[in-house]
């Protein structure tokens, strides 16, 4: 197993496009601290700060789905799973350096954003507190989310087994399929699996907030994005490469 | 023990049934031909034989194993299927870096396959950019990373231009010659009579024969006897009457005609009992091209009017 990870790792290092999209995930999220930072008036949140997270998502998600669909776009799923026949050890070990790539995305990330929305706010002399309550869910729910978005495109991907197809899905899903049926349906919004997680990166949680507790809301996430992924690693070994 | 055996590997997409019931064995050591007319269902075949492809029926085994079953499948198999099986953006080294990787393969052997089919020199460059002979010799570098016994080739020469085929020609009686045992498909049949020592010859997804080079050539119908005599009037009239064929002799040869149907010795013995003169009595082997097309007659997934004019 080891030796599949590593060579996942290799694969996801030496393409452009991965390595790519992983550092506009960093730099837009910085991006939007260093606008937030210069306008807003007053003391700056974190969670203010970070923002931009929930566009990264969106590239977050991509990179997920492109981790395995691009090995089918350019056919080099063949050489891969000729390489390695037991096809769950490729799909787990994509995971795994999904899961990774991410954190290290989302910690550098988070520390760029913050670094930056500091500089800007101490430029313009407004305060900017690290010390505020909920700060600590903010960060690691922030990383969670990342992550758990990472596992959703991934998931995706698999079940899709090409790019085009698994991008378009996650954007519309992002943009469109969860404001829909959460506005459409009472009461499904907690159900979405990106709004279920509405709760894990906030600074405050309201006593009557309509959705799940943050960890209750990562676990659900995580479950739904892992699921994506076991139904699309059973795809993957019913049909042919 | 054959090292690569099929048994009764069925694949229908759809309504089609592209490899149907299809049973053979590759021994071990020596270069096998796979041949079959274009969508014979060679290539099929060889995924299903790696698992790339899931059968309907039947099974393949490498080494007496299913794929799934061998632990590091690439220090046993090593598999070309098309070359063009690479991401544009990553560089030769990195594409066999990771390949390596996945089955524990150290490094350094990336260095030394990429030196034995001279890439050393481009190995840092985009894969994109490569020629389709470059990216032949990149999937063929790959395949030897594990330092298989087996290697098992899909149309290595297709879409070369003559200096690529010369090479891959070559390269294969390499490896062959390292005692390893090469499974290759192809069309191009003249190549085969150089190096393969067996032939797998299917059509329609089906096996027409398990032979060797020189079986299939002495055994066609297309195998003839030529014959020189000065009264060639009186010896095709007695060999028309035992049901042998006969045609003139190639152009410029007057005196000589071609007889199809009788042994070199039945046609001796036949000119003895009619006394008849001969001066030249010499088998000829068909070429493979011609018993080839004798044998896949019938099995051309697109033929045409004068298919039979080709054929024969």
């Amino acid at each position: 197993m080891i030796a599949q990870i590593h060579s996942e790792w290799i694969k996801f290092r030496t393409v452009r496009s991965t390595v790519v999209l992983a550092i506009i995930s960093v730099v837009i999220c910085v991006g939007v601290a260093i606008i937030a930072a210069a306008i807003t008036d007053g003391a700056l949140s974190v969670s203010n700060a970070l923002v931009g997270v929930q566009i990264s998502s969106l590239f977050i998600m991509v990179l997920g789905v492109q981790i395995i669909g691009q090995e089918y776009r350019f056919a080099t799923i063949r050489p891969t799973f000729s390489a390695t026949p037991r096809r769950e050890r490729v799909i787990i070990a994509k995971l795994v350096v999904v899961i990774a790539t991410v954190a290290v995305a989302a910690v550098a990330l988070i520390a760029l954003s913050l670094a930056a929305a500091a500089i800007v706010s101490s430029m313009r002399g407004n305060a900017f507190d690290l010390g505020e309550t909920g700060n600590a869910r903010v960060l690691i729910g922030t990383i969670a989310i990342l992550v758990i978005n990472g596992i959703f495109g991934f998931g995706i991907g698999c079940i899709v087994r090409q790019p085009i197809a698994g991008i378009v899905i996650v954007l519309v899903w992002v943009t469109v399929v969860e404001s829909l049926i959460g506005g459409l349906v009472q009461g499904s919004a907690r159900w979405l699996p990106l709004f279920s997680m509405a709760n894990v990166n906030a600074q405050s949680i309201s006593s009557n907030s309509e959705f799940m507790g943050p960890v209750v809301g990562a676990l659900y996430g995580a479950t739904i994005a892992l699921a994506l992924v076991a139904l699309g690693a059973l795809r993957i070994r019913s049909m042919d490469a | 023990m054959p090292v690569i055996k099929s048994d009764g590997l069925t694949k229908a997409f759809g309504s089609k049934t592209v490899v149907d019931s299809l049973s053979f064995e590759v021994a071990s050591g020596v270069v096998t031909g796979f041949l079959g007319p274009n969508g014979a269902g060679k290539s099929t075949t060889m995924r299903l034989i790696m698992g790339l492809d899931l059968p309907n029926s039947g099974g393949a085994l490498l080494n007496g194993k299913r794929i799934n079953e061998i632990a590091s499948p690439m220090r046993e198999v090593g598999v070309l299927l098309d070359a063009g099986y690479v991401h544009p953006t990553r560089t030769a080294r990195n594409h066999l870096w990771a390949l390596a990787a996945s089955n524990s393969i150290p490094k350094s052997r990336v260095e030394e396959v990429l030196s034995m089919v001279g890439l050393t020199e481009v190995a840092g460059k985009r894969v994109g950019n490569f020629s389709l002979g470059m990216k032949q010799r990149l999937g063929i570098a790959a395949t030897l990373l594990g330092d298989p016994s087996i290697v098992i080739l899909d149309e290595p020469a297709n879409g070369l231009d003559p200096e690529g085929v010369h090479w891959i020609r070559n390269f294969l009686s390499y490896l062959a010659d390292q005692g390893r045992t090469v499974f290759v498909s192809s069309h191009l049949l003249s190549e085969m009579a150089l190096m393969a020592s067996a032939l797998v010859i299917i059509g329609n997804g089906r096996l027409i024969a398990e032979t060797s080079v020189e079986e299939l050539t002495s055994n066609s119908a297309g195998a003839s006897v030529f014959v020189r005599s000065p009264n060639l009037t009186e010896l095709t009239a007695a060999l028309v009457s035992t049901g042998a064929r006969v045609s003139d002799g190639e152009a410029g040869d007057r005196d000589g005609i071609v007889v199809t149907g009788l042994e070199a010795t039945e046609v001796g013995h036949l000119a003895f009992e009619k006394n008849i003169e001969i001066h030249e009595l010499s088998p000829r082997t068909s070429t493979l091209e011609e018993a080839f097309l004798e044998l896949t007659a019938g099995f051309q997934e697109y033929q045409t009017e004068h298919h039979g004019e080709v054929a024969s």
